[in-house]
Formats: C-alpha cells, sequence, structure tokens
C-alpha cells in the first residue's frame, strides 16, 4: 500500500516538545520515546519547564471557562517564543486543538485585548511577534517531516505485522483542513512506519469512530462510553490486526485500560494491542521497550508482541549500522496466512 | 498547461473565474448577480435557510444572538444560520447512536432561541469527539454550541450538578499545575484496570526517573502565573452555587 500523506519540508527552528499531562501521569515512555526519536532523526528540541498544562481535561469536562483556556494557551505560547523554541510540538491531540482554536480566536482584536488583560498581571503580553512567531504541530508531523531519514535507521524490521491506526478526533475534526493527509482516513501514523515493513491495513469500517471516551463520558456514563470502544475493537478484530496505533494519550488509555476489561465482559477476543505510534516506532528503530517505550505502564500484556518482534533479544538491540537488517518477524501463532 | 498552442494557453491562464467563459458568454449559464450583504457573503444560503425556516426568527430569550457572539462560533455563525437540518451531524454522532442525544435537534433549538436548552440534560451526552464539526456540509458545529450551552448552565447554576463530579480537576491543577485525571475519578473506576495499574500509581516516580522525563510539574515561576491566570478568569468561583458568587466585601 503506497504512502498517500503529503511530502512536508523538514519542520525547523526550534521545537518544544509540549508536554501532556496524561502522557506523563499515565504512560511516559510516550515522552521518552518521542525524545529518543527526536534525536535519532538529528530534530533540535527543548521540554520547557515554563509551560504549563494546556487545561484540556478540565476545558472538556467544562469546569474550566473558555476565557482561562484562551489566556494560558496565550502564555504558553509567550513561554515558547521566549524560549526561542516556538514550534510547539504535542504529543497529546486535545493539547494540538486547543492552543490551534485559541490561536484562531487571538486574532480577534477584542479577544486578544481582554486575554492580553489578564495576561499583564504576569507580565506577559501575546502581541503580533508572539502571533507570527509560535507554531502548532502533532508529534507526528514534526517525525513525518524527517520521514526519509527512517529507512536507514531501522534496526528491527516488522514486516508481517498488521498494524491499524486509531485517529484522534481532535487532530482530525477540529481543524480537518490543517490534517496532514485525509481526516476521515488518517494514514500519517501507518505511513510513518512504512520503512518499518509493517502490513497497513488502511481504512476500515469504523476508523473515524471516536475512542469512547468522551471526556466525562467515560466516568458518567460508562455503558456508552463502553458500546463505542467496543465496537471498535470488534471491528479492529476483523482486520486481523496485531497492533492498532495511537496518537492520543486519552485515547490510549480507553483502548489499553478497557481492551481486556471489554473482552472479558463481552466474551469476545480482540487478539492485539495498543501502542503509541512514537512507541512502536521507536522498537523498530533499536529502542529498549523498558527504559525508552516505558511498557510498564501499560495495562495490556505486551510481552508476547515484544518476543515476537526481537525487542527481548538483547542481540538486536545494538544500534549498529553494521548490524544487516532482521528478516522480518514470525506470524502470530494461529494467524490467517 | 501541457498540450495547448501556446496562444490558447495564455487565454487560459488570464481568465478569472468570476468573468463568464467565452464558451458560455450567451448567458444563459453564466454565473447570477450575487445577493448584496456582506454578512452572509461567505454563505449564499444563510439567507435562504434564515428566511425559509426561521420567519420571523422567535429568538426572544437573546440564546440564539449569545450563542452566534461567543468567539468559540467564529467559523461556524453562518454555518449554524444556515443549518437546513439534513442531518449528517447525528448520523455520525456517537451519542446519538448509543444514547439518547440529537445534535440536529440541538441546532434547530438553538437557532430558534430556545430558552429550554439552558436546563436541558442532554447537551452533557456529547463526546465532544467533533464529528460534527468536521462533517457538516455547512461549516455548524453541535459540538462548539454544546460547549457553549453547558458553559451557560454553568455559570447559572443549573449545570453545577453536571460538573460537580469534575471540580477536583481544577483544585488539582490550582494547586499544580498539572492536570490529569485527580484520583478522585481514577478510583471510582481502577478497580476493574487490575494489579498492573496500581502498580503503576505506586511507581509512577520511579518509572519517570528511570525513563528521565523529569519533573512531573511546571516551574514555580510558571505555577505562580498559572493561578494569577487562573484567579483573574474566575476559575474557582465559577464552580461555587451561584447564589454564593461574586459576593460583594463587607
Amino acid at each position: 500500500m503506497p504512502t498517500t500523506t503529503p511530502d512536508i519540508d523538514p519542520i525547523t527552528g526550534g521545537v518544544e516538545l509540549f508536554r501532556s499531562c496524561l502522557v506523563s501521569t499515565q504512560y511516559p515512555g510516550v515522552e521518552a520515546a518521542t525524545k529518543w526519536l527526536f534525536e535519532q532523526l538529528d530534530v533540535e528540541y527543548i521540554v520547557n519547564s515554563d509551560q504549563t498544562c494546556c487545561t484540556g481535561l478540565g476545558y472538556y469536562t467544562d469546569v474550566v471557562s473558555f476565557p482561562t483556556t484562551v489566556a494560558v494557551a496565550a502564555r504558553n505560547a509567550c513561554v515558547a517564543v521566549e524560549a526561542g523554541h516556538p514550534i510547539q510540538a504535542f504529543l497529546c491531540s486535545t493539547c494540538y486543538a486547543i492552543n490551534k482554536k485559541a490561536r484562531d480566536v487571538l486574532e480577534e482584536p477584542e479577544q486578544r485585548r481582554r486575554t492580553n488583560a489578564v495576561l499583564s498581571q504576569v507580565g506577559r503580553k501575546y502581541d503580533d511577534a508572539v502571533a507570527s512567531t509560535v507554531r502548532h504541530h502533532h508529534v507526528l508531523e514534526i517525525l513525518w517531516s524527517r520521514h526519509p531519514s527512517i529507512r536507514g535507521l531501522v534496526r528491527r524490521r516488522l514486516s508481517g505485522l498488521r498494524v491499524a491506526t486509531h485517529p484522534a478526533c481532535h487532530y482530525c475534526k477540529v481543524f480537518p483542513d490543517e490534517v496532514l493527509g485525509d481526516g476521515e482516513d488518517l494514514m500519517l501514523p501507518e505511513d510513518l512506519l512504512e520503512a518499518t515493513g509493517v502490513e497497513k491495513t488502511g481504512y476500515y469500517p469504523e476508523k473515524g469512530t471516536h475512542c469512547g471516551a468522551g471526556f466525562r463520558q467515560r466516568f458518567v456514563n460508562p455503558g456508552m462510553s463502553m458500546a463505542v470502544t467496543r465496537e471498535k475493537l470488534r471491528r479492529l478484530a476483523e482486520q486481523g490486526v496485531d497492533v492498532c496505533v495511537h496518537m492520543c494519550p486519552n485515547c490510549h488509555i480507553q483502548f489499553d485500560r478497557f481492551h481486556d476489561v471489554i473482552s472479558q465482559t463481552a466474551g469476545e477476543d480482540y487478539p492485539f494491542v495498543h501502542l503509541h505510534v512514537q512507541q512502536l516506532l521507536a522498537l523498530a528503530l533499536g529502542a529498549d521497550p523498558d527504559r525508552v517505550c516505558g511498557v510498564e505502564a501499560h495495562s495490556q500484556n505486551l510481552e508476547p508482541l515484544l518476543e515476537r518482534i526481537g525487542a527481548r533479544d538483547r542481540v538486536s538491540v545494538a544500534a549498529d549500522p553494521g548490524v544487516p537488517a532482521d528478516p522480518g518477524v514470525p506470524a502470530a501463532p494461529g494467524a490467517p496466512a | 498547461m501541457i498540450g495547448l498552442p501556446e496562444r490558447e494557453q495564455a487565454e487560459w491562464e488570464t481568465q478569472s473565474l468570476d468573468q463568464p467563459s467565452p464558451v458560455t458568454g450567451d448567458g444563459w449559464s453564466a454565473p447570477p448577480e450575487r445577493a448584496g450583504g456582506h454578512a452572509h457573503e461567505e454563505n449564499p444560503y444563510a439567507t435562504l435557510a434564515a428566511s425559509a425556516f426561521l420567519a420571523p426568527a422567535p429568538d426572544g430569550s437573546g440564546l440564539l444572538q449569545r450563542i452566534l457572539d461567543d468567539p468559540r462560533m467564529q467559523h461556524h455563525a453562518a454555518g449554524l444560520l444556515s443549518c437546513l437540518q439534513c442531518g449528517i451531524c447525528t448520523s455520525g454522532c456517537p451519542a446519538a447512536r448509543f444514547g439518547d442525544f440529537s445534535p440536529r435537534e440541538i441546532s434547530r433549538r438553538a437557532l430558534l432561541g430556545d430558552p429550554t436548552l439552558l436546563t436541558d440534560d442532554s447537551v452533557w451526552l456529547c463526546c465532544y469527539c467533533y464529528t460534527c464539526q468536521s462533517r457538516c456540509p455547512r461549516g455548524n458545529s453541535v459540538a462548539v454550541i454544546n460547549q457553549i450551552v453547558r458553559g451557560l448552565q454553568v455559570e447559572s447554576g443549573y449545570g453545577l450538578q453536571h460538573v460537580a463530579l469534575f471540580t477536583a480537576w481544577t483544585e488539582q491543577f490550582y494547586a499544580t499545575g498539572l492536570g490529569g485525571w485527580p484520583h478522585q475519578l481514577l478510583d471510582a473506576i481502577a478497580d476493574a484496570w487490575g494489579d498492573r495499574w496500581w502498580n503503576l500509581v505506586e511507581h509512577l516516580d520511579e518509572l519517570r526517573d528511570e525513563l528521565g522525563v523529569g519533573s512531573l510539574y511546571p516551574s514555580e515561576p510558571a505555577m505562580g502565573e498559572l493561578r494569577t491566570i487562573m484567579d483573574a478568569t474566575g476559575s474557582r468561583e465559577r464552580l461555587q452555587p451561584a447564589a454564593t458568587r461574586c459576593e460583594p466585601e463587607p
């Protein structure tokens, strides 16, 4: 399956890896794997301790008002520009969408005036210089802008591993005109993995259906939330996937933490696992599953997958260009030929 | 343009899309004059919808105008005004499919300025997945309308019952500068997640150390600025019962 994600020039000029509350507290290995990939792909970046959380979970559970969220986004933009790393790279699609929404709203003079009245109390100003300098990208876009370099860095071939994408709603649907590719059939995650030899799934029924989390719904309406997640798990199982890759930590929680719960409750087998795109890509490039990808934080048992792709085989981990390419992973027991 | 003689190519490239094509210059297929007026210039159907379905507009409550004036509607106001009730929002909505919710109805009632929206519990079923927004052929966003209506419900005090479970988020954010899901929320559901989950909770700091991802929290100066912003925008007062808000200092 050829890649369909549009090629873009390398995104350069100072990347700020925007920390995500859910990545930090639930899957810190996603952040570590992203940093590891940035280093492999020569992405110059910082993590900025003056950056605060975007308010996303508070905003989308309706306890935080929009003016608070916009002011926090404006402050974070000022901080990124001040540090000379104005390209905000988001690990979480909700951070991505919230900051872009604030960007648009802050183009309205009245909204900018009100926000600056708040920011003046902390000695900051969101002015034209900040607005024209700050940039917003999902981490996957930064990686994609370097994708020609990936092929030469592969240390564990993933050929035979069938991968499907769960597209993040807040990346695909809030700013559909700014998606890298088709928001209704996002291929960016699978195209990023192309050079590792994975078998791509492409479109499948329910591909665009959300994860089921729905922010408050996971807690307040678990029946509705789980019904959506189950439907998606069934569709992914029909496709015979080995790994469903994610690009948003809230989706990742919903699938990784509830996968086995739903399987047992529904009496259905969903024989695959969930990983972030960056984790699977880092594993293919030779990263350590524990010390780089942080697999300990996952609820699913990832050991069978890690063994299958040779990630528990210390010999193949050496990032030595002289190591010959792995012939590929064996098929899972019982997998269709 | 490949394949055209040089002269024809030059003509092709200088033709403006606004001018009648020489091929259709007889007039019958020329584009009609556009209606005057600036507001609906981006979306000519806005006028059609307003006159065909909404005359006379009964927005006696002023709710429609409040929704249209919200900054989040900046790219969706014309879309709401031109809603033709096609229902594509509802066809893709997970809360409509798995719950008792109709985004199409929300759009209709918003257009009517229906004040019962301010005490409507169904808006709390929206998952904020934005499928409605991304697929609406008019550029409307029921997801954003739901955000606005929920905010108005919280402000009036009616919606506090729906956010009571989540006020812990604001307190955690104010205290630590970190969002995430507060344990008050997760404890209730995480027993189902088993031992691996509780292992993570107990060993998160060790795992973060091993991964070299630094402190969970932003810098002290950043947390100070964040609290000032939250205070200046009334973040915590917003979650108090309406009757106890904004009491003048004695």
